[in-house]
């Protein structure tokens, strides 16, 4: 098995707190590289190549978490609209998560990690 | 007095609109995919913001602001420093969506513009209202809103529109949009001698004398440079032009 005490401990504790998915994963990183993106739920999930279905509950968690906003429109569209408003320190975490990524050791361990949680559910 | 415009900062485009864009205008960017609408809209953009003092709003439907973010610093505009300086924002959203927080008081245009005071906007593309109706008329009406609504802040926007076909006929009015414009700038392909260059016209420009002339243009890492009218030819628009007949019939003779 992975030792994870050779991951950046920045990063292993913001996978802990953010990336419970790979779904999560996937929106994390789309939102850092977009920001100030605006969207629906259909629209983010095209936009990553999921499932609205799938997107949604994730994208309500990084609500609770308060790296995304909701609002409801009420005119024309059913669905509610999530926004990035970009935070200094969560977009550092996130540029040191990607960094990660590039490495293939501490990408493992990441995977694993993000595997483990979804066993979890 | 002289009247006030709005730069583009663009080289040679200023020339063709005598000074640049009407204050508080909506200019129309047609042509086919890749030749150059979305660069032009960044540049006006970027410049606006880092020479001339105007924040700006990019909007974008379907590309991702990180590719627009890649093409812009190859065209020399780094549009994430300027976000972090506040200048500009880039926003990726859906037509819908957008057209709602239009709508909206309080919604996302009229934070931006008491935020950031945005002077300028580019939208990339409008063609993607479509997707939001189907029926001609509620689309008319949908853009007008739009525009409208861009025009009620007093900006001055420019928004692209897809042309499907590379070369040959031309179409002019789709929902309405050529009416509603107050510039229309059309970007063509031309082939000569089995090359693809990209060709200007300004084909509408309200309340203004502009250059009525086809002119070549491209695109660099300085950014987007209007040059010289094509000379000697005929058909430039059509894609697939011919040497026009007093060349043809000289060099007939000297041969």
């Amino acid at each position: 098995m992975y030792d994870f005490d050779n991951i950046d401990p920045v990063v292993s504790e913001f996978v802990d707190e953010y990336v419970d998915s790979f779904i999560t994963w996937d929106l994390v990183l789309f939102f850092y590289e977009n920001p100030f993106t605006m969207g629906t739920p259909s629209s983010i999930a095209m936009s990553i190549g999921r499932l609205d279905s799938d997107v949604l509950p994730y994208l309500e968690k990084l609500v609770e978490k308060k790296v995304l906003s909701r609002e409801e429109h009420v005119q024309d569209s059913a669905e509610a609209v999530y926004s990035y408003i970009p935070d200094k320190d969560f977009e550092r975490r996130v540029e040191q998560f990607q960094k990660a990524l590039k490495d293939r050791a501490s990408r493992l361990m990441i995977v694993s990690k993000v595997l483990q949680k979804e066993a979890k559910k | 007095m002289a009247e006030t415009r709005v730069p583009t900062g663009i080289r040679g485009l200023d020339e063709m609109l005598r000074g640049g864009l009407l204050p508080g205008s909506v200019g129309v960017l047609k042509g086919a995919p890749g030749t150059g609408k979305t660069s032009i809209g960044i540049e006006f953009v970027a410049r606006g913001s880092a020479q001339y003092g105007d924040p700006g709003l990019i909007v974008t439907f379907e590309e991702f602001p990180r590719q627009l973010y890649r093409d812009a610093l190859s065209i020399g505009f780094d549009l994430r420093a300027l976000e972090g300086e506040g200048k500009l924002r880039t926003v990726f959203t859906t037509p819908k969506v957008l057209l709602e927080e239009i709508r909206r008081p309080g919604g996302l245009l009229d934070r931006v513009v008491e935020e950031m005071g945005v002077k300028r906007a580019f939208v990339d593309s409008i063609t993607h209202l479509e997707r939001i109706t189907p029926d001609p008329r509620r689309l008319r009406e949908i853009i007008y809103t739009f525009l409208n609504g861009l025009l009620r802040h007093d900006l001055t926007a420019l928004v692209s529109q897809e042309d499907p076909f590379i070369t040959g006929t031309m179409s002019v009015a789709e929902a309405g949009l050529s009416y509603i414009a107050d510039t229309i700038i059309q970007l063509r392909y031309v082939e000569i001698n089995s090359t693809m260059q990209k060709a200007l016209l300004v084909l509408k420009h309200r309340a203004s004398d502009h250059d009525k002339r086809i002119r070549q243009f491209s695109i660099g890492p300085g950014g987007v440079e209007v040059s010289s009218p094509f000379e000697g030819r005929e058909g430039i628009l059509s894609g697939n032009p011919r040497m026009a007949m007093r060349i043809k019939r000289a060099r007939e003779f000297f041969e």
